[in-house]
């Protein structure tokens, strides 16, 4: 996959997309196990959150940069 | 030395003193403190991140961090959510204006001033979170358009920085906010709930039981008011906050609703028995006095507790419904015992008063079950949950964005004469006023703290960029050298008092600073950006003195006008979902009226009588067209019934002595028709609509020959109901 996307000559960095659906799926997760009632388990709802989006993000970074 | 167990009792009394006064250090002072450091963290965190990453200027990150800023974690996302989309649109508005009217200054200021004015009515009319992307919009323009006019062909280089710059603060103080020390507003919200629960059902029985004076009930009232409003701005940020305040999102719009409903029908139904006895027909109240205690004793037994909580709630709603099966009985025998003494008219006053209860304790059904069903977030809703509206009045909004153009305006031709270097600076800033303040309900007081709050921060930002920097290298050093300027501006913004000064300190602090990686220190730089900036900041202030004041005496007829005019919409509106849309915009139209004054005044207090009135006539016209669209209401009997609210809205138009002559007999004719009717055929088809209408006609009519309620509708004209309210503006 290219690093960087040309957008009518102007240069993207792939990453920026990859954040996007990072985040995206992070919402549509994050739904889901809410509904689940998983985050009663959780000691800390939002740090856990906050680490899927990371974990998301990086596994698209590998995309890129392996 | 832990052998021997220490003795407990010596220890326990200053031990338990030290434990009370932490935990009441940690709900008031120790709050603010912890949104003083969540927020000098998060600001740091982004500066550092946005000088390692070698943007062209942190500060904007900087001032994105302090900017976003709320004691909230919901309300740091919220507006995090919609500055991103703000800054985005903003991006777009002037890649257009520059790519049209990038050669000519003349067409490229009045174009930007024109597309503030929109962002800016923009704003106006969205007034919670989503007025901030209005906002963003508008000043995003100046912020990216004003360098590019120098350098159009940069002008793509300088969005993406701005918009990597104000996402990478976002990012930052959504993060700190979220993981740090979280503040949850959906803690808040059950709070909020459950007090109002208890709050109201407490009201309710004491007014049932004939136990409160009418400056109590008006009291009440005023709170229940302020306090609908206010539960919508908290509940739209705490949205944002986790998936359970998403899902119980709907919940919470639907129990909103719910109360407000239950809230006019608790007090159309005291003022209905109030007008009764005063106009000396006793003999229907002290029929139903009865009824009213056993709804009473159904909300609430006496000697019991209120429910303290959701899950206690579904005795109460098992309790109404037992009650509402027997109603019927019960009132057709206290009705039975009325017949052999009282006339036709004690009758009917029976019959209404009988069905405004039935309509009160079905709606407080309503609303304790929305409320009992809290605690079980699985189940679907009871009902669809109707969306709250908060719109400002148009001409309001309109007036907003005039006001911004014209000083937008007026700043560009004073740079474009006078050829000065820093104008940019000027016209962002009194942009940025006119945008922020624009649904202020007194936005000078806010624009004098604000100003006051950038010279502070100007004088700051002076003293750290050429007495403290200097001698300092490294970014630890930087930080620190930076966080007690930053906590000082954050505590200032903590306090709901000194909020905007806060904020304007840190806005000018964080700008005037100008923090980079390589460091111009250039004192006349920073002095002239700043006066720039403060003129912005009185151009703007004038703007908002001189061009129609929201607080001025004529916009607020204007809003009274519209408050009364809602009456037409009840008569002429389409009928699916009014109920709902009419209390809403009601509600709506007082809230901005009563807006930043205090509550209990005389003038909010005869505002709310005002709007009660409104809401009162409004539920009963709108009961007397749900039975027009019956069809099997006889043809001649509907035409009258139009005619009746024709005249109707037509007094409420303009509530003068012989509109309500003419009102009152459209009335009477028509109601004599119903008799008519129902003398001729009793069982006869349609008799059950007939018996209806005839029912809200006489509400109607008893509430147009209330001389105090005409006066209250008619007090529009009158001079005092329209003085300005005072009153300071909390942060925007």
């Amino acid at each position: 996959m290219p690093r960087e996307i040309d957008l009518l000559g102007f240069y993207m960095p792939t990453l920026l997309p990859l954040f996007i659906v990072a985040f995206a799926l992070q919402w549509r997760i994050d739904g889901w196990l809410g509904r689940l009632g998983f985050y009663t388990h959780v000691w800390h709802p939002a740090l856990f959150r906050f680490s899927v989006l990371l974990g998301l993000f990086a596994g698209c970074g590998l995309l890129l940069y392996r | 030395m832990a052998a021997v167990p220490a003795p407990a009792a010596p220890a326990a009394p200053w031990r338990a003193g030290l434990r009370a006064a932490l935990r009441e250090w940690a709900g008031g002072e120790g709050r603010a403190w912890i949104f003083v450091f969540k927020t000098a963290l998060a600001a740091l965190l982004a500066l550092w991140l946005a000088m390692r990453l070698g943007l062209d200027s942190p500060r904007s990150a900087l001032l994105t961090v302090v900017i976003v800023a709320q004691p909230a974690s919901g309300m740091v996302l919220a507006k995090s959510f919609y500055r991103t989309l703000g800054t985005l649109a903003g991006c777009l508005g002037t890649f257009l204006l520059v790519g049209l009217f990038a050669q000519q200054r003349e067409l490229f200021l009045g174009a930007m001033a024109l597309w503030v004015g929109l962002c800016t009515a923009g704003a106006a009319r969205y007034r919670n979170f989503q007025a901030y992307a209005f906002i963003l919009a508008g000043y995003t323009t100046c912020l990216i358009g004003f360098p590019a006019t120098l350098n159009p062909p940069a002008v793509f280089d300088i969005a993406v920085t701005r918009v990597s710059e104000v996402m990478l603060g976002i990012l930052c103080a959504g993060v700190v906010a979220d993981l740090v020390l979280p503040q949850r507003l959906g803690a808040t919200l059950v709070a909020t709930v459950r007090g109002r629960y208890k709050d109201f059902l407490g009201f309710v029985t004491g007014a049932l039981r004939g136990r409160l004076d009418r400056g109590a009930q008006e009291r009440a009232h005023a709170r229940f008011v302020a306090d609908i409003v206010a539960f919508e701005a908290q509940r739209d940020a705490a949205y944002f906050e986790s998936p359970d305040a998403r899902v119980r999102s709907g919940r919470l719009r639907l129990l909103n609703a719910e109360f407000m409903s239950a809230t006019t029908s608790i007090h159309t139904l005291g003022q209905h028995m109030q007008r009764l006895r005063t106009r000396g027909a006793g003999a229907a109240p002290a029929a139903l006095a009865p009824l009213y205690e056993a709804l009473a004793d159904a909300l609430l037994p006496p000697g019991a507790e209120p429910p303290a909580m959701a899950a206690e709630a579904a005795p109460v709603v098992a309790r109404l419904e037992r009650f509402l099966d027997e109603l019927p009985a019960r009132a057709a025998q206290a009705r039975g015992a009325l017949e052999p003494t009282a006339g036709a008219e004690a009758l009917l006053d029976f019959d209404s008063a009988a069905e405004l209860l039935r309509r009160f304790c079905r709606e407080m059904r309503d609303y304790t079950e929305s409320y009992a069903a809290l605690a079980q977030p699985g189940t679907p809703l009871a009902r669809p949950a109707p969306s709250y509206v908060p719109h400002t009045d148009l001409a309001t909004a309109l007036l907003s964005g005039v006001r911004a153009t014209a000083a937008l305006l007026a700043v560009s031709v004073f740079w474009i004469a006078s050829a000065w270097p820093y104008g940019a600076g000027a016209a962002t800033l009194a942009c940025v006023v006119c945008c922020l303040f624009a649904a202020a309900p007194a936005p000078l007081p806010a624009v004098r703290a604000m100003g006051l709050g950038f010279l502070g921060g100007l004088a700051a930002a002076f003293a750290c960029a050429f007495f403290v920097l200097p001698h300092l290298d490294g970014f630890a050093l930087l930080a620190a050298g930076l966080l007690p300027f930053l906590m000082l501006g954050l505590k200032l913004a903590a306090a709901p008092r000194t909020a905007l000064l806060g904020t304007g300190f840190n806005i000018m602090f964080a700008s005037a600073v100008n923090l980079e990686n390589h460091m111009r220190f250039d004192p006349a730089a920073l002095l002239n950006d700043g006066f720039a900036a403060l003129f912005g900041v009185l151009v703007a202030g004038l703007a908002f003195a001189l061009l129609v004041p929201p607080d001025s005496p004529r916009l607020r007829r204007h809003l009274l006008r519209r408050l009364r005019a809602q009456i037409l919409l009840a008569c002429f509106g389409a009928l699916a979902g009014l109920r709902h849309r009419f209390e809403n915009s009601t509600r709506d139209l007082l809230s901005q009226l009563v807006a930043g004054s205090d509550p209990a005044g005389p003038g909010p207090r005869r505002l709310l009588g005002l709007a009660l009135s409104v809401l009162e006539t409004g539920h009963a016209v709108i009961d007397l067209r749900g039975t027009l669209a019956d069809a099997s209401l006889p043809q001649q009997q509907r035409a009258a019934c139009r005619a009746c609210l024709r005249r109707l809205a037509q007094f409420f138009e303009r509530p003068v002595p012989a509109r309500r002559l003419r009102a009152l007999d459209s009335l009477a004719l028509t109601a004599a028709r119903v008799d008519a009717m129902l003398a001729f055929a009793p069982q006869g088809a349609g008799s059950d609509a007939l018996r209806r209408a005839r029912t809200s006609l006489h509400v109607l009519r008893i509430l147009l020959l209330d001389d105090e309620t005409c006066t209250v509708l008619s007090a529009v004209e009158d001079p005092a109901a329209v003085a300005p309210s005072t009153g300071a503006f909390r942060a925007a």
